[in-house]
């Protein structure tokens, strides 16, 4: 039982940071809470379901298209709702509260098209998984972990290793000292909305494959990933990592004593004793590299 | 002064902040290979007209020029790449990337930035990596940080952190460092090595404009003094001048040390 948890612990976790790394990314270039990152999400399930259950492409060239188009949705964003209020030198209220208007009308455009019942893009009869540690595994739950965990790696050597992965770092450092040696913001804004709403609409992709879809499931989700952000450390990548597989864990062990209804009552618990106790996230107590 | 084409152009340059006149009409030429210091009591305008120059804050009125080209209000990020680099009173490094890091991220690209090359192996790509990362710790060891390079920025000392910025600043190639306040809270050795810098970077050929409240650094380095009060230049002149004119003495200690 005990090995169960903790395996679904892992798998809920590996989704929360997912979300939580691409709002990360999105958060240190624009300093604003992006909610509507929960709308993107979403849209990657139906344009997954889209794809793959009503125009019947293969999955093969589907994925990789409703990535795209998840990662454009991002990006439309941006340039259509933040752009010109950033343009304005509109506060971060202003801008959080954009960003719930434009997560309420992505949401409500979805539902308007497909409706609000709730959609399913598995198919065929559900397979037995696979036993290990006295836990079960099935292949979807593997598929998840191992994508999470390779696009996770993908992530911290695009971010380290290339220019303008150093170029979004150094934003997020100091977004006036890195536009006097020649980075253009808006170009890194551009580059974050695009990777940070990709890996919104995977993660998307990826729980439909798990569960069912309906067009409120990216409210949950942001909140989880918005959670994971804050307790591993709000701006911090590999904080954000550990928050969500912290989340994730938290949650399934927690109902391991008490009924499973109170599973998002436990993240929440867990939110307010960090701000309580300790606002700055696990991930600066554990590591401290200089400064802030 | 006039004579010749300068490097950079100052016109007319006002800003205004709501009622308050923080530049007022200030015009200046600075010519090439020269070290010029703007001076000026507190609130004189001297960071304004920096900031102007560089792109993070737009002009009221005036116009600035450099190798001919009219650069006023143009971000700061393209001001950047013709050529002008800055420093900041209160040093801005990147605190959570290492020194080398600090270095690279300001060094130039035409390919290797673009999203497209920065995942796809590209050989120009990597002929520029090799060529920046040698520029980089060309400048490293420029400014004596080459020890450092591993270091996380943040967790360097005050000095430290300064001769970095200034190391980054050379880092983008620029041909004018407009330096705020180089030298404010760094023990006397550091000052002693980055006026050294200074001079050596003029005698390569480098324009640099300098905001200073040291005037030993000032009569140190400077060829020329530009002061500022109230937000009109007051000033215009050899150093050795700036210090015996009355109307610069007055600026600083007020009209009754006139007679003394």
């Amino acid at each position: 039982m005990l090995n169960q948890l903790l395996l679904n612990g892992i798998i809920a976790g590996s989704i929360y940071a997912l979300i939580a790394i691409g709002f990360t990314i999105i958060y240190r270039t624009v300093r604003f809470f992006h909610l509507a990152h929960g709308a993107v999400y979403t849209a990657g399930a139906y344009a997954a379901y889209t794809l793959i259950k009503l125009l019947k492409v293969s999955p093969i060239l589907a994925v990789p298209i409703a990535v795209l188009l998840s990662a454009l949705l991002g990006v439309v964003i941006d340039l259509l709702v933040y752009r010109p209020l950033r343009k304005e030198g509109a506060s971060d209220l202003v801008l959080l509260l954009a960003s719930f208007g434009a997560f309420i009308f992505v949401q409500n455009l979805i539902q308007l098209i497909y409706g609000a019942q709730i959609l399913t893009l598995r198919s065929g009869e559900v397979k037995e998984g696979h036993h290990i540690f006295g836990a079960v595994i099935t292949d979807v739950q593997i598929l998840i972990l191992l994508v999470s965990l390779f696009l996770m790696l993908v992530l911290w050597l695009f971010i380290h290793k290339t220019k303008i992965g150093k170029a979004m770092r150094a934003v997020a450092d100091d977004p006036l000292g890195a536009s006097v040696v020649g980075i253009d913001p808006e170009r890194i804004i551009f580059v974050a909305f695009l990777v940070g709403s990709a890996l919104a609409g995977i993660a998307g992709m990826l729980i439909s494959l798990e569960t069912n879809i309906e067009p409120t499931m990216g409210f949950t989700a942001i909140l989880k990933g918005m959670i994971a952000a804050i307790i591993g450390g709000i701006g911090s990548i590999p904080g954000s990592v550990f928050g969500g597989f912290f989340l994730g864990l938290a949650e399934n062990l927690g109902i391991w004593k008490i009924p499973s209804g109170w599973k998002d009552a436990i993240s929440f618990v867990i939110l307010i004793i960090f701000l309580l106790f300790r606002p700055s996230g696990i991930w600066s107590a554990l590591y401290d590299r200089g400064g802030k | 002064m006039m004579e010749g084409k300068a490097l950079l152009s100052v016109r007319d340059l006002t800003k205004t902040f709501g009622g308050l006149m923080a530049v007022n009409c200030v015009s200046f030429d600075i010519e090439k290979g020269t070290i010029t210091a703007l001076i000026g009591p507190n609130g004189a305008g001297k960071t304004t007209v920096i900031n102007i120059i560089s792109g993070l804050l737009r002009a009221t009125g005036g116009k600035v020029v450099f190798k001919g080209r009219d650069i006023t209000n143009l971000p700061p990020y393209r001001i950047s790449h013709l050529g002008i680099a800055r420093t900041f009173q209160n040093i801005r490094v990147f605190p959570q990337m290492t020194v080398l890091e600090n270095m690279l991220v300001a060094t130039k690209y035409r390919k290797g930035e673009t999203l497209l090359y920065s995942v796809i192996p590209d050989r120009d790509v990597k002929v520029e990596d090799e060529q920046n990362l040698k520029k980089a710790l060309h400048y490293l060891e420029f400014v004596g940080l080459m020890d450092k390079k591993d270091e996380f920025a943040g967790n360097l000392s005050h000095g430290q952190r300064r001769l970095l910025e200034l190391a980054r600043a050379l880092a983008t190639d620029a041909d004018l460092l407009l330096l705020d306040e180089p030298t404010a809270g760094v023990t006397p050795r550091t000052r002693k090595k980055l006026l050294q810098l200074f001079t050596r970077l003029k005698n390569s050929g480098k324009t640099i404009m300098i905001i200073e409240h040291n005037m030993k650094v000032v009569r140190a380095v400077s060829d020329r003094v530009i002061v500022l009060s109230n937000g009109q230049k007051i000033f215009d002149g050899p150093p050795d001048k700036a210090f015996k004119d009355s109307r610069v003495i007055e600026a600083y200690l007020g009209t009754k040390w006139r007679y003394m």
